[in-house]
């Protein structure tokens, strides 16, 4: 029975989130407040069991000072309070310093020094079309690193050096573009391999006739 | 009668496009054509490197994205749990993202675990909180976790006592669908491998870190999903989908060409 | 200004979780290590209270409609039901809270994703100029990337895989080094300029 049943309201509830593409409907919003809604029961019940496990068991264990990052992190929800605000920024402060500082420190050996040493080839290991290849690519990269430099004015030398990096930019940015419609699309395509088979294709043609429909009564009107 | 003409196609071309995909989109779904599949070598690579492992090798897996992105990521982790399960690999599985467990469950609940134990083979950790502090909490101590996701205390499982430090694991398999900065940041030369399942946008980003060893290889989406669906010799989801994918891309193919054709020739013609 | 509403008081909080995780990694100080790993926790711990946030947000919005009765208020209520319903079954029926989890949100949730293809191909028609040479470098990157992901290209004519594959191995690979590199720059030098006290849009 749940086979033809779950399909069946999986693909109403498809088929109501790609409503919008006909036009604004209250079907639409149902879908959206469900994924919301489902979204947000989730996320209270991970949170609650994440903060047992890591808070409320060894608080009760006898580690009494994880008292305190407790009442920081409820001061996190006065930020609805105009009021009392003031006090979120303290919880604030203290997950962005601590993020911030993994990140700067990791940033400098990994994302500079790693990338740069990225930069060093053995050139009797490289073929000939390799060699063009690397110093196409490293001059990308200097020409970009430059192009974010904003102390000099880019003329002359200069602004051809940061020419060479916005155009280098346009064709990582370009290629970023040209893969994202893939990886937008196949959303759309799995929704459609799964709306193609029984029973659910059957509501294909029940939307269509709602669309007939509604096309008809608002040209009526 | 519809008057076809140029100033009716203008006013409906939104609707136009839109019908135009829905129909590219649906059409293989209703009669497959059977494109051929050529292969990338990152995918090769990423296969290679899990049929190299040796029945005991423990492995890190992290889950790192949301329900709307099962498609490009949870599919192809869906095909690589599923080798990692047949060459008899230890699987850790964590989360730095908050639906990350339950995605890991719902992978684990949809493949065929060969034999595998829950405690021995393979634990799922559960949800790490914090993004990148909670990625060096990890790192610095992987040990952290008194319970599993489903509350069963870890302490007995045979599977915990098999490592005690971050480079005790063979590979890291991370999936996520944003920058990969963070996870690089802190796993990067910790970990002997380290394998990213992205999405096909965030490969262009992530070419630097393969080129310079920081990053072993990767699995671009369901793409790479379909190239390792045809490694292992069957017919999965993401293999479906890459009719489909033909077709609608090349849809964005023509209308970039199409949009700029018009513009191009007018002004090349001089005309503004 | 009364001392708790004082500015500095975050700041201060910003730099010793700042310093501590970051001198932690540059020197081999045991007691340093043993304060990074608490205040780490205590970080966890307040991360995920922060988890609640945006939760309490949309209850307080979509409560507000219930209360005024605003127009739509069903969908409102639908919501609260849809978020306990989840919610509760996790605790009282684990079974149908994984059901609902992989049959029902999963697929709902790459539905309602699906709009971004669609405007894609809209925005590509309409908005999408080679205006300058800017732009005919993006658009011929961006051609050939699809091409790249559409296999019927490839099959066809193999050429295009290459030209695609060397423009992300080469020019690409060196631009999003420079990126990267750049964006550590840029990461160092936010996080002293938040030290020195010049950026206070962390503190919201």
């Amino acid at each position: 029975m749940s086979e033809v049943i779950t399909p069946l309201i999986v693909g109403a509830l498809t088929l109501m989130a790609w409503s919008l593409l006909y036009r604004e409907n209250v079907f639409y919003r149902i879908a959206e407040v469900l994924v919301v809604g489902f979204g947000m029961g989730y996320t209270l019940y991970i949170s609650l069991s994440t903060l047992n496990d890591i808070w409320l068991q060894p608080l009760l264990s006898g580690k009494w000072w994880l008292i305190i990052p407790a009442i920081l992190g409820l001061m996190l929800y006065t930020i609805y309070s105009k009021r009392y605000m003031f006090l979120s920024r303290w919880a604030m402060a203290a997950i962005a310093g601590a993020g911030a500082g993994y990140a700067v420190s990791r940033a400098v050996p990994v994302m500079i020094i790693g990338q740069i040493e990225g930069l060093g080839v053995k050139f009797s290991e490289l073929s000939p079309l390799d060699l063009v290849n690397h110093i196409i690519a490293t001059i990308a990269c200097i020409s970009t690193v430059a192009y974010f430099t904003f102390t000099r004015e880019h003329k002359g030398w200069f602004g051809g050096l940061t020419r060479i990096g916005r155009w280098s930019m346009m064709l990582a940015f370009g290629s970023t573009f040209g893969a994202s419609l893939y990886a937008n699309q196949i959303f759309t395509i799995e929704r459609a391999a799964f709306l193609a088979k029984y029973p659910q294709n059957l509501l294909l043609i029940v939307a269509v006739l709602f669309i007939a429909y509604d096309v008809f009564k608002r040209r009526k009107h | 009668m519809i008057n076809l003409n140029l100033e009716t196609l203008s006013k409906y071309d939104r609707q136009i496009i839109f019908l135009v995909v829905l129909v590219l989109t649906f059409l293989p779904a209703f009669y497959p054509i059977g494109l051929p599949l050529p292969q990338y070598f990152l995918t090769n690579k990423v296969y290679n490197a899990i049929n190299s492992l040796n029945p005991g090798d423990l492995v890190l897996i992290s889950f790192d994205f949301s329900p709307g992105e099962w498609v490009e990521l949870g599919i192809a982790m869906k095909d690589i749990m599923q080798h990692l399960f047949i060459k008899h690999a230890r699987l850790v599985i964590i989360a730095f993202s908050p639906n990350g467990p339950a995605l890991a469950n719902k992978v684990l609940s949809e493949i065929d675990l060969k034999g595998a134990v829950y405690g021995k083979d393979y634990v799922v950790l559960g949800y790490i909180p914090g993004d990148e502090a909670g990625m060096a909490a990890f790192v610095s101590n992987p040990k952290m976790f008194t319970v599993d996701y489903y509350g069963n205390p870890i302490a007995n499982m045979p599977i915990m006592n098999a490592f005690n430090t971050i480079s005790d694991f063979k590979m890291y398999i991370f999936a996520c669908y944003t920058w990969v900065d963070p996870w690089l940041r802190q796993f990067s030369g910790k970990v002997g491998m380290i394998i990213g399942v992205l999405s096909a946008d965030i490969v262009p980003q992530v070419m630097p870190y393969i080129n310079s060893g920081q990053m072993y290889s990767l699995i671009r989406g369901s793409r790479g999903a379909a190239e390792y669906e045809q490694l292992m010799g069957i017919k999965g989801e993401a293999t479906a989908f890459m009719d489909a994918a033909s077709l609608t891309v090349s849809l964005g193919v023509v209308l970039t060409i199409v949009a700029n054709y018009g513009y191009l020739k007018k002004r090349l013609g001089g005309q503004r | 200004m009364s001392l708790v509403r004082r500015r500095e008081i975050p700041l201060i909080i910003f730099a010793v979780t700042f310093l501590i995780s970051l001198l932690e990694y540059y020197l081999e100080v045991p007691f340093l290590s043993d304060i990074n790993t608490e205040i780490t926790n205590w970080v966890l711990i307040m991360s995920t209270f922060a988890l609640g946030t945006g939760l309490i947000a949309l209850c307080l919005y979509h409560g507000k409609i219930i209360m005024q009765k605003k127009n739509g208020y069903f969908v409102s209520i639908i919501l609260f039901i849809s978020m306990l319903m989840l919610f509760m079954s996790y605790y009282v029926a684990p079974n149908f809270a994984d059901y609902l989890y992989n049959e029902i949100y999963t697929p709902l949730s790459i539905a309602i994703i699906c709009f971004t293809a669609f405007y894609n191909y809209t925005a590509i028609y309409r908005a999408f100029r080679i205006r300058n040479i800017d732009a005919a470098v993006f658009a011929f990157a961006a051609i050939f990337l699809m091409m790249l992901y559409a296999p019927i290209f490839e099959t066809i004519i193999p050429q295009t895989a290459t030209v695609a594959n060397w423009i992300l191995d080469v020019p690409n690979m060196g631009a999003s080094r420079g990126v990267i590199i750049g964006v550590a720059l840029g990461t160092i030098a936010i996080a002293i300029r938040i030290l020195l006290g010049y950026e206070r849009a962390y503190m919201g």
